[in-house]
């Protein structure tokens, strides 16, 4: 405890991490900067979108128009027809539905345009949308209808809530390992580059306690720049954003079923898992530094470990490995919306013990740490 | 015992650093370890202290064993300035020894104005000069009282007043029971400081204390230089003529007392007897004539 206090100033009064707090109050208006930038454009985009479906239902309309021609009698090319005239129809509603409190009823036309759609490819029509496309769409749909909850672009909404998860994205895709690679990544080796360590050797201190210390004071600091972070997104996002539902769907697979969380549901997974890979990164960063006093060498060991246990997870499909590969919450967003012969949460535990295991490793090589 | 170091022996890969090194202080002493670069007179310290290791050997300081951080209660070591760090205050330095010693926080106004750094405490080190830096150091060496303090070019990047000031201190701490083993490559410092030298070459150590070089040596001011050449020559006792009136005359075989009796019994009247005192300089010159020359 005596030393956590004297980690942490090290840290929080230099530049580094007055510039990283700077760096999230900039990367964070700026995403608000381009949801506002991008606003009009994502509204023209959802008409173009209904134009081009519509376009492609004429297409398909003179299609079967000129199969019926052929064969009047062909009543499967009949019900194409007929099924693709009803969404031409149904597009057409949903064109003059732009207004923003018209929400319910374009949803209720979408909803009938998707299930039309997937009846449509069922029985043999040609479509843009995917099947996959069409199940989200309609899980989605039907938990905004049954809320009665105004649907938000995924991507460029200003809804606070949608806001706060297209931050967590960001944040989750590679940003909290980037920041925290950055805020904490030499801690230890940095130590043995200035020779800083030896100041720390030549104390009445245990050596183990430095590192007890630096893991304490690297989580404390990863939580603190998640908590700015986070505080920054709910500030920046109440003054230029609206306020939006903390329950909004988010549609997820679970054993190949479509499924929804809400986003506090998927922020709190967010966090957990990537605060878990966070750990196991802040461990490994101590363990390296001791091995090799050097932190660009150290950095990229970790970025190797880490680009291994990414490679394991999407490349090999072998089942166990969902209970016995550490790394593989570096991209953790995939794993929570599709959790398809697996968990969320199976990863955890290898990943947490493996921290413990590197921890412990780290206290047992400082004891014999010189500084050659 | 204070320091107890016994064959300790350092390998680099397969060049030998020390050879067996042997330190044995028993009672409070200043000593310096002079020596040029390379000689091993940082790798000697930080393998007293536990920074380095070694392949043989012992080393106890205060009676423990040199791997016991509780050692460092009562041992400071000052080192190279790089291991302070920039973004923090001397203030900082000095809060986080006092918090690890258990010492109290009032005792940091006390050091710095000892030491002369109370006007730049509260600023942060990497806007110090290299003086300023050396004065934090031994702030953070000194705080805790040491009875056994390592230094390691304690005097780099000293104004001649911080010098003299540090010269001070390390002189108090001595007076007050504590040994310190200086490295350094100030000479003229060494001088005033102390003079017990242990000077380092290709990783062996001589020990030297000048005061003992210094009493076989004097100069003998007299009344009759003719005569007492004379007289020295026929009975076979080497002497130098360094003056009109002074001869010198070095201990050997023949005492001071035979010497002086010499003169006196061929009525050579003697003036003034004056022990000729041995620079660390000068035995530096002798011991490194070598690399000096080269």
């Amino acid at each position: 405890m005596r030393l956590l206090s004297f980690e942490l100033k090290k840290i929080i009064f230099s530049k580094k991490f007055l510039y990283i707090l700077l760096g999230i109050v900039i990367g964070v208006a700026l995403l608000m900067a381009r949801n506002i930038v991008f606003e009009s454009s994502i509204q023209k985009e959802a008409r173009e979108r209904i134009d081009e479906l519509l376009e492609f239902n004429f297409a398909n309309s003179k299609i079967h128009q000129a199969a019926l021609e052929a064969d009047p009698e062909n009543e499967e090319e009949e019900e194409l027809q007929s099924l693709n005239s009803a969404m031409i129809n149904i597009l057409y509603e949903v064109r003059e539905l732009q207004a923003p409190n018209k929400f319910e009823e374009r949803l209720k036309l979408e909803t009938e345009y998707y299930s039309i759609a997937e009846e449509y490819k069922q029985k043999g029509g040609d479509h843009l949308l995917t099947y996959q496309e069409i199940s989200h769409t309609l899980a989605l749909n039907e938990k905004l209808q049954e809320s009665s909850i105004p649907p938000e672009h995924e991507e460029y909404s200003r809804a606070l809530p949608n806001f706060i998860k297209q931050v967590m994205d960001l944040f989750i895709s590679l940003g909290a390992i980037i920041i925290i690679l950055l805020l904490v990544g030499e801690i230890m080796s940095s130590e043995f580059e200035n020779r800083s360590i030896n100041l720390l050797f030549t104390q009445p201190l245990k050596r183990t306690h430095i590192i007890t210390s630096k893991l304490l004071a690297s989580i404390i600091l990863y939580v603190l720049t998640t908590i700015f972070l986070f505080v920054v997104t709910l500030i920046i996002g109440y003054v230029f954003g609206y306020r939006g539902f903390f329950d909004y769907p988010i549609v997820i697979e679970v054993q190949q079923q479509i499924e929804t969380l809400t986003i506090t549901e998927y922020l709190q997974m967010s966090i957990t898992l990537i605060s878990v890979c966070i750990f196991l990164i802040i461990s490994l960063c101590l363990l390296f530094s001791l091995f090799f006093k050097h932190t660009l060498v150290t950095l990229f060991s970790i970025l190797g470990a880490l680009l291994i246990g990414y490679v394991l997870t999407e490349f090999v499909s072998w089942a166990p490995l969902v209970w016995i590969n550490p790394f593989q919450y570096v991209l953790p967003k995939e794993i929570i919306l599709f959790q398809n012969g697996r968990e969320w949460w199976q990863g955890i535990p290898v990943a947490l013990l493996l921290t413990a295991i590197v921890y412990i490793g780290a206290r047992q090589k400082i004891k014999t740490s010189k500084v050659d | 015992m204070i320091v107890e170091v016994s064959n300790l022996k350092k390998r680099y890969k397969k060049q030998m650093v020390l050879k067996g090194i042997d330190i044995q202080v028993e009672t409070p002493q200043i000593i310096a370890l002079v020596g040029p670069n390379g000689s091993g007179k940082t790798t000697l310290l930080n393998c007293m202290t536990n920074l380095l290791s070694f392949q043989e050997g012992k080393v106890r300081l205060l009676g423990k064993k040199h791997t016991d951080a509780s050692i460092f209660q009562q041992v400071s070591y000052l080192q190279d300035n790089r291991l302070l760090y920039g973004n923090l205050t001397g203030y900082d330095h000095l809060e986080f020894i006092c918090r690890v010693q258990n010492i109290p926080t009032s005792k940091i106004k006390e050091v710095a104005m000892r030491v002369g750094m109370e006007k730049y405490l509260k600023k942060r080190v990497r806007n110090y000069s290299l003086g300023m830096k050396q004065h934090l150091l031994l702030s953070m060496v000194i705080i805790n009282e040491p009875k056994l303090l390592l230094m390691d070019e304690p005097l780099n990047g000293l104004d001649p007043t911080s010098a003299i000031n540090m010269r001070k201190i390390l002189l108090e701490l001595y007076q007050e029971g504590t040994t310190i083993i200086v490295s350094s490559h100030n000479l003229d410092e060494i001088d005033r400081l102390t003079n017990t030298i242990y000077f380092m070459k290709n990783g062996a150590l001589l020990k030297e204390s000048l005061q003992d070089i210094s009493s076989k040596k004097y100069l003998i001011t007299i009344n009759d230089i003719e005569k007492a050449k004379k007289v020295l020559n026929e009975k076979n006792i080497p002497f130098t003529v360094t003056g009109e009136y002074q001869v010198g005359f070095e201990e050997t075989d023949i005492s001071l007392q035979s010497f002086i009796d010499s003169l006196n019994d061929n009525d050579i009247s003697i003036r003034d007897i004056e022990a000729q005192k041995v620079g660390a300089e000068k035995r530096y010159r002798e011991l490194f004539e070598e690399e000096l020359s080269s």
